[in-house]
């Protein structure tokens, strides 16, 4: 976009790449104020912890036992993702197996089951009083503490690796492998060589996902009784009335996701990411009958484990307690609830999302390079860090919209503002930025060329990052339970009381109503993304 | 020419980016109706020179004047909107949400102008007016560009690289219809390209740009005819050089003796076309390589000294490898070498006849 006309410049000569012109006033002015929303709570913290910092309690046996609880977490549950989400995407793309759609599809379907809604299926199915028992009389022993959440957090996460791991293997060049044979090297020895050193990069950033969602995981680890960081902070946040242990804690955790992000960048390599599309499909293996069928009976078990067990206990719940008259929760108003904060953060993100993603895309400099990377740091933060940086943000310095809906709305843009401006950077990006220069020079002014041109191209960018952040929003739950005024109980928060106080029941009617809202619209993108 | 009427005026165009320059002293006059090729290798600065009267990069000196009219200079800024000018952008920039008809329609006050259905027709794409642009093959789309730009009636129409996204097969044809349609519209032009045989066939001058200015702007003929500068004859056409040095009107050189009103360090440029060999026992090259085209045949001789020339024959004679021939040039021009040591050059540049073998 010429903004201003009068003052175009450019970086690069004889080229159709967006000219780096300089952005006009209103656009950085209403920029930087959303970055600044975003930042500010954040770093008001760590200043804040920074000035005065608590090196008793940082050095104190609790904090090294949450970091060991924490770090002991996040490593199991990153390798068994890792582990299970290549080693399935293998299968779906390298081996003749029947059906392998179907079987992708299925695969990535508990990608949509939130962690906290895992753990209350496992615990409700697990122990003395669990389905399994109740039914058929198992002697399964209740899941909780380390072992629960890694099982709840593993299967609600390898998604992310599967995903990204079949997009890899598809795009990837068969011809390498064959290079890598007609150049003497045994298959399984080219697979390690070609297949597996491609598929690094996928690897590590889907790697890196699921280490920051375990690491900011509250509703698993604090159903399953497991004490780590997110679980301790707020404990602290909502016994002690000396806010100091939950800010320095807070401030702790953002230094361990930024540990991780930064191992993850070292040992990323020089390795791009896949981006031309293969002349031909690859070739898959085929096996002989007795290993088609251990293939097939690994991914069943997958499947049942990760997806048939937790929906079939939520809904031996749902029936056991309306067999028993238990009056169920009131969920349509936490249902209507939840859809009317989703919907307020969609619409404020998608909003705030537009002058952002045009800064970015059409003037990028070095000042807008920081913001942009300002924004992602939040997002990569936990959100029980960021809720609490944002309560302690208002309460000492915007007393008056303490508790109210405004500041849990302005919560989740904080939360979520790249989902929205992500898709809007890349709706800009697949225009030509040549369209609003070609208007232009037909005689339409600049406010009527991005009006008519190109505000038409990307409103479905905006329309899809605004439907990204409602279906985040609505499962979203350790912001949620820190901000929302007291009483305002949604979905997700209705879910994790009820499940936190054994009231299955409940528990399990609301999850099934919050998965039919979120769960189905997220499945049907997952699944166009890796179709396309 | 003379009585014609000057429709783009530009005159001492600078323009930087940080530390590299991109134009320089830009000077360039175009006359009503013609058509004219701005060319250069990439990175001189054409494309941003096209851009600057366009009015989507602002120079940092100079002045533009179109039909009259100051556009350009140290106070005055036209909007791009506002200076009557159609651009063809080398990737086209359709409104991909909009149908043929809505994209021709976009610069006229209604959508249901005459104009439309006048201008669709005039580039040959009646019939199609409801189709939208990805339905449309390369050369079509090139097409709905061109009746886009053309259809407000703009004084002048500027086209970047507009052949470059075509295949080779196409390029030929559409440039022809490209250039009958400007004819057709009387419309005056400028286009921009890399391709000297696309800048020679199609304008009516050509203007050869080196870092940033331009260093000859004429005919396509007399720019092949007469490059003003070594660099535009080695651009333009096929070009050898021999050095030799230059005194009391002669030169001499590995390939013979040429007359000259140069003195000093010189460079003799010879076009293939115009080098003859005759095979002989004594001659003074032998040949190195051999293209057939069938209409003409390539050779590529090697001299005594061991350069390597160039010659455009017709299908015969048919010479062998290592076949020793007499090679004579019938014209040829003759450059001053810059900066060369010993043996200072003067004089201008001038055509050049051998004297003695």
């Amino acid at each position: 976009m010429n903004m201003i006309p009068t003052d175009a410049g450019s970086q690069s000569l004889d080229s159709a790449t967006p000219r780096a012109n300089r952005a006009p006033r209103w656009l950085w002015v209403t920029s930087l104020m959303v970055v600044a929303v975003v930042v500010a709570p954040l770093a008001y913290i760590i200043i804040e912890v920074a000035r005065q910092p608590s090196w008793s309690l940082i050095w104190s046996g609790r904090t090294a036992e949450l970091l060991f609880n924490t770090t002991v977490l996040v490593a199991a549950v990153t390798l068994t993702a890792t582990a299970i989400g290549v080693g399935a995407a293998w299968a779906v793309t390298r081996v003749t197996l029947p059906m392998p759609a179907l079987w992708t599809s299925v695969l990535a379907l508990p990608l949509v089951i939130p962690s906290y809604v895992a753990a209350l299926a496992y615990l409700a199915a697990s122990g003395p009083n669990g389905m399994f028992a109740q039914l058929w009389s198992w002697p399964v022993p209740r899941l909780e503490g380390l072992l629960g959440s890694w099982l709840a957090l593993s299967l609600t996460t390898y998604p992310y690796v599967f995903l990204v791991s079949v997009i890899a293997l598809r795009r990837m060049d068969p011809s390498l492998e064959e290079v890598a044979r007609s150049l003497g090297k045994s298959p399984l020895r080219g697979f390690f060589l070609v297949v597996v050193g491609q598929l690094r990069p996928a690897i590590g950033a889907s790697g890196l996902l699921v280490a920051l969602y375990t690491l900011s995981d509250f509703g698993a680890v604090s159903l399953m009784r497991y004490d780590t960081f997110t679980k301790a902070i707020y404990a602290q946040w909502a016994v002690r009335i000396d806010r100091t242990p939950a800010l320095t804690l807070a401030v702790v955790l953002i230094l361990l996701a930024a540990a991780i992000l930064w191992i993850e960048q070292r040992t990323r390599g020089r390795a791009e990411y896949f981006t031309n599309r293969p002349s031909r499909p690859p070739t898959r293996t085929r096996l002989g009958r007795s290993a088609t069928w251990a293939v097939e009976g690994a991914l069943g078990a997958l499947v049942v484990l990760a997806l048939v067990v937790p929906i079939s206990v939520l809904i031996f719940w749902l029936v056991r307690g309306l067999a028993n008259d238990q009056t169920l929760a009131n969920v349509g108003l936490a249902g209507l609830r939840s859809v009317t904060v989703s919907g307020a953060a969609a619409l404020a993100a998608a909003v705030a999302a537009i002058p952002v993603a045009v800064l970015f895309v059409r003037f990028p400099s070095r000042a807008s390079r920081l913001m942009e990377r300002g924004i992602w740091a939040v997002y990569a933060l936990p959100h029980i860090t960021v809720g609490v940086a944002i309560l302690f943000f208002t309460v000492t310095l915007v007393r008056p919209i303490y508790q109210s809906l405004l500041v849990l709305i302005a919560a989740y843009v904080v939360l979520f503002l790249p989902q929205a401006s992500g898709a809007v950077e890349t709706a800009l990006r697949q225009i030509d930025p040549h369209i609003e220069e070609a208007g232009r020079s037909l005689g339409v002014g600049q406010m009527g060329s991005f009006l008519r041109l190109t505000v038409p191209l990307i409103g479905r960018g905006i329309a899809s990052g605004g439907a990204l952040v409602f279906l985040t929003v609505m499962k979203e739950l350790p912001a949620t339970l820190l901000l929302r005024p007291t009483g305002y109980d949604t979905l997700a928060l209705a879910i994790w009381q009820q499940a936190n106080e054994g009231l299955y029941t409940r528990a399990s009617s609301s999850a099934l109503v919050l998965l039919a809202i979120s769960a189905v619209p997220m499945f049907l993108i997952a699944t166009r993304t890796i179709r396309s | 020419m003379i009585d014609q009427e000057l429709a783009i005026r530009v005159r001492g165009l600078d323009k930087t980016y940080g530390n590299t320059v991109a134009l320089q002293g830009f000077n360039l006059d175009v006359w009503e109706g013609n058509l004219v090729g701005l060319l250069g290798p990439s990175g001189c600065g054409k494309t941003t020179a096209l851009r600057a009267i366009a009015g989507f990069e602002r120079p940092d000196h100079g002045t533009i004047d179109i039909h009259g009219r100051r556009i350009v200079d140290e106070t005055t800024f036209v909007l791009p909107e506002k200076r009557n000018v159609g651009m063809v952008f080398q990737d086209y920039a359709l409104f991909p949400h909009m149908t043929v008809a809505s994209n021709v329609a976009f610069g006229l006050p209604g959508r249901d102008d005459p104009r439309v259905g006048e201008v669709i027709e005039m580039v040959g794409l009646a019939g199609l007016g409801t189709r939208m642009p990805h339905e449309l093959s390369g050369g079509q789309q090139q097409r709905v560009a061109l009746a886009r730009a053309l259809a407000p009636g703009p004084g002048v129409i500027l086209l970047d690289e507009p052949f470059s996204n075509l295949d080779a097969t196409l390029r030929d044809r559409v440039r022809r219809e490209v250039r009958s349609i400007l004819r057709e519209a009387e419309t005056t032009a400028v286009f921009v390209t890399h391709d000297q045989e696309e800048a020679l066939a199609l304008s009516d001058v050509v203007a050869v740009m080196e870092n940033g200015t331009v260093v000859q702007a004429a005919t396509p003929d007399e720019l092949y005819l007469n490059p003003s500068t070594r660099f535009v004859a080695a651009f333009v056409g096929d070009a050898d050089f021999v050095p030799g040095v230059a005194t009391q009107g002669k030169v001499v050189t590995p390939i013979g003796t040429f007359e000259t009103a140069l003195d000093g360090s010189v460079s003799v440029m010879i076009r293939p076309e115009s080098v003859s060999l005759a095979p002989t026992d004594n001659g003074n090259a032998t040949i190195h390589d051999r293209e057939f085209f069938g209409h003409d045949q390539l050779y590529v001789v090697r001299l005594n000294d061991g350069q390597l020339l160039r010659a455009r024959t017709g299908p015969t004679p048919i010479l062998d490898r290592h076949q020793r021939v007499q090679v004579s040039v019938r014209s040829a021009i003759a450059y001053p070498d810059e900066g060369s040591g010993g043996h200072p050059s003067s004089g201008v540049p001038g055509p050049t006849r051998q004297i003695e073998p």
